[in-house]
């Protein structure tokens, strides 16, 4: 009775049948022009719709965000730009995205969440993304990407320098303040910190 | 004709009472069925309550005790080695290399009772066999090097750094005989280990797990849960691979079937589960008569783990004739699935998808390899069945030293 019932099925073929749809499935998913066009359709729609926003509720800067990391950047995106604490999901993906180490995972995540139906109900303007988001797209072009980068930092190292000198300006400032409360050398790094990081771009 | 009530036995495990581990459920079942056959089988262990407590504190008294008609003794811990082993821990943690002797100290420092193994001596003497489990505790190492080629081993072996550990070797060289849970378990001793301990692995016996279900414990009605659903019965952390499972789910809910439903049951880290998700329901901790009845309304039991030295509770559900979907990156859950023909097996997030909704759409199919499963466990991992091959092996060996 037993044989007769395994005879039957064979788990072996329903799973080699299984496979082999799911490698149908990977080529279809892989190139597909039609799929290709609507993906950017859908991109530059949203974007198109995020732009033209009239009545932004909330304007943050992107540099507040991208100062930030692993799972505090994942929370702190979740907070400014859809007003609620991260998912489980969210949190998760977003992290394993972060730590694929993939070349601007930040800005990608805050476009995504931004981009997405829940972010443009919100109505969060995120100061400084959009330039970022056009820089990344162009650096991310093989051996072109490699030159521009280049290019890129080179005009941007002054600011870089101006902003490793405000963190020490800071650091220092915070140290001495902790040190002594009346210190008149942490107020001067203070001020320092301030012309510093208004100064900045 | 063998006489097999004249034997002895006494079981060795770090826990016993409050726990319900794999390897403690294996304990108990054993003793128990053996207790039933009219052999005298006790049970060594320690004071400590559970691995979720101090190992190094004692919670139970020490001495003589009876749990559920089993004689248990009770030994207290050793407790100074509680610093060096959290040391290790942590360099493990931490991805840092460890030397023979920290990796040495892993196992001696950590659940371990000098007591209990002098006190096995004058057992010993007396004509009882030993049989010491798991491999990953101290106290089986110390228990098994203590006594060379007197004690026998069910290491309970899991593809997992430790394994190819010296000790382990140390250990094998030492135990008097070796039963595995499963033959890719032996599999993956003898390619491991068959030059240094070549002839006592082979000769190792495959004995699996005893396991029945009282039909009469299984409750009806219980849970009013009128959908379909899949289910996850065990221990919520990341080692069974629930981060993973989450996430395919959830890939399935949005590609197939946006009213698809997993139960989870069992305790653990209950973070790890989606909240404010009408897919996802979390039940926390079961009885077992609970257990059974949700694993037998299910469509499909879902085992994602790849550390698995057997699985009791993918033959608990194949027992209830409910199929399996298992991770193929486990040898063990696979080659059971293989074997009986009751479960299918995934490699990525596309094929669980599929197997899911090649259960939903082929009821008939599943319902099939539900009904394989039961006929599997029942002839494999009968209480007589498994237990005839234990008894069979100290047989086999009480005369070899």
């Amino acid at each position: 009775m037993k044989q007769t019932k395994i005879q039957e099925i064979n788990v072996k073929e329903i799973v080699a049948e299984i496979k082999n749809n799911a490698i149908l499935i990977k080529k279809n998913n892989s190139f597909n022009l039609i799929s290709v066009l609507s993906a950017f359709y859908g991109i530059f729609f949203k974007v198109f719709r995020q732009v033209f926003i009239k009545n932004y509720k909330k304007t943050i800067d992107v540099r507040d965000l991208l100062a930030l990391n692993g799972s505090s950047f994942v929370k702190e995106v979740y907070l400014n730009v859809l007003n609620r604490e991260c998912d489980y999901l969210g949190y998760i993906n977003n992290l394993n995205y972060l730590e694929s180490d993939k070349k601007f995972a930040k800005i990608l995540i805050i476009a995504r969440i931004l981009l997405s139906q829940e972010g443009y109900q919100h109505k969060v303007k995120v100061k400084g993304l959009f330039f970022r988001i056009v820089v990344s797209f162009f650096l991310k072009i093989p051996v072109i990407g490699y030159i521009l980068e280049l290019f890129y930092y080179h005009f941007r190292l002054p600011v870089i320098i101006e902003r490793i000198k405000a963190d020490q300006a800071k650091i220092l400032s915070e140290f001495y303040e902790a040190k002594d409360p009346d210190n008149n050398l942490s107020f001067e790094l203070k001020k320092a910190v301030k012309k510093l990081t208004n100064d900045r771009f | 004709m063998i006489d097999f009530k004249s034997q002895k036995i006494i079981i060795v495990t770090p826990w016993f009472g409050n726990f319900s581990g794999g390897a403690e459920y294996l304990a108990k079942s054993m003793a128990t069925e053996l207790n039933k056959r009219g052999i005298e089988a006790i049970i060594f262990t320690t004071c400590c309550k559970s691995p979720n407590n101090d190992w190094w504190t004692d919670y139970y008294p020490e001495g003589k005790t009876v749990i559920e008609n089993i004689l248990v003794y009770r030994f207290p811990t050793n407790k100074k080695s509680k610093l060096k082993h959290k040391l290790v821990v942590k360099k493990l943690i931490n991805n840092d290399p460890l030397t023979e002797q920290e990796k040495t100290s892993f196992f001696i420092d950590g659940i371990n009772s000098d007591k209990l193994v002098s006190s096995l001596k004058s057992f010993i003497s007396d004509g009882y066999n030993v049989i010491s489990l798991p491999f990953f505790q101290g106290l089986t190492h110390s228990v098994v090097n203590a006594y060379p080629g007197k004690i026998s081993l069910i290491p309970c072996f899991h593809e997992e750094p430790q394994f190819y550990w010296n000790d382990v070797k140390k250990l094998l060289l030492n135990a008097k005989n070796i039963f595995f849970n499963s033959i890719e378990e032996k599999d993956m001793t003898i390619k491991n280990y068959g030059i240094d301990a070549g002839k006592k692995i082979i000769e190792g016996v495959v004995t699996g797990v005893g396991l029945e279900i009282n039909q009469e414990k299984i409750k009806s009605n219980e849970f009013d849960i009128k959908q379909d659903y899949f289910i996850y019965v065990g221990r919520k952390d990341n080692g069974k691979n629930i981060s993973l499972l989450c996430q395919w789910f959830v890939t399935y809910i949005k590609k197939y079937n946006k009213k698809a439903k997993i139960i989870f049951a069992g305790s653990g880290d209950h973070s790890l589960i989606p909240s404010n998700n009408q897919n996802f329901i979390d039940l926390g901790f079961v009885s077992e008569s609970q257990k059974y009845e949700l694993i037998q309304n299910a469509k499909a039991l879902i085992n994602l783990s790849y550390n698995e030295s057997f699985s009791i509770v993918i033959m608990e559900a194949w027992l209830l004739k409910v199929p399996t979907i298992v991770y193929q990156k486990c040898d063990v859950t696979t080659g059971h699935s293989i074997r009986s023909n009751a479960g299918l097996y995934v490699e990525n997030e596309t094929e669980f998808c599929l197997s899911l909704k090649y259960i939903e759409d082929n009821p008939e199919t599943a319902r099939m390899m539900g009904l394989n499963g039961s006929d599997y466990v029942r002839e494999e991992f009968s209480f007589d069945h498994v237990l005839s091959k234990y008894l069979l092996g100290l047989k086999k060996y009480e005369n070899t030293y």
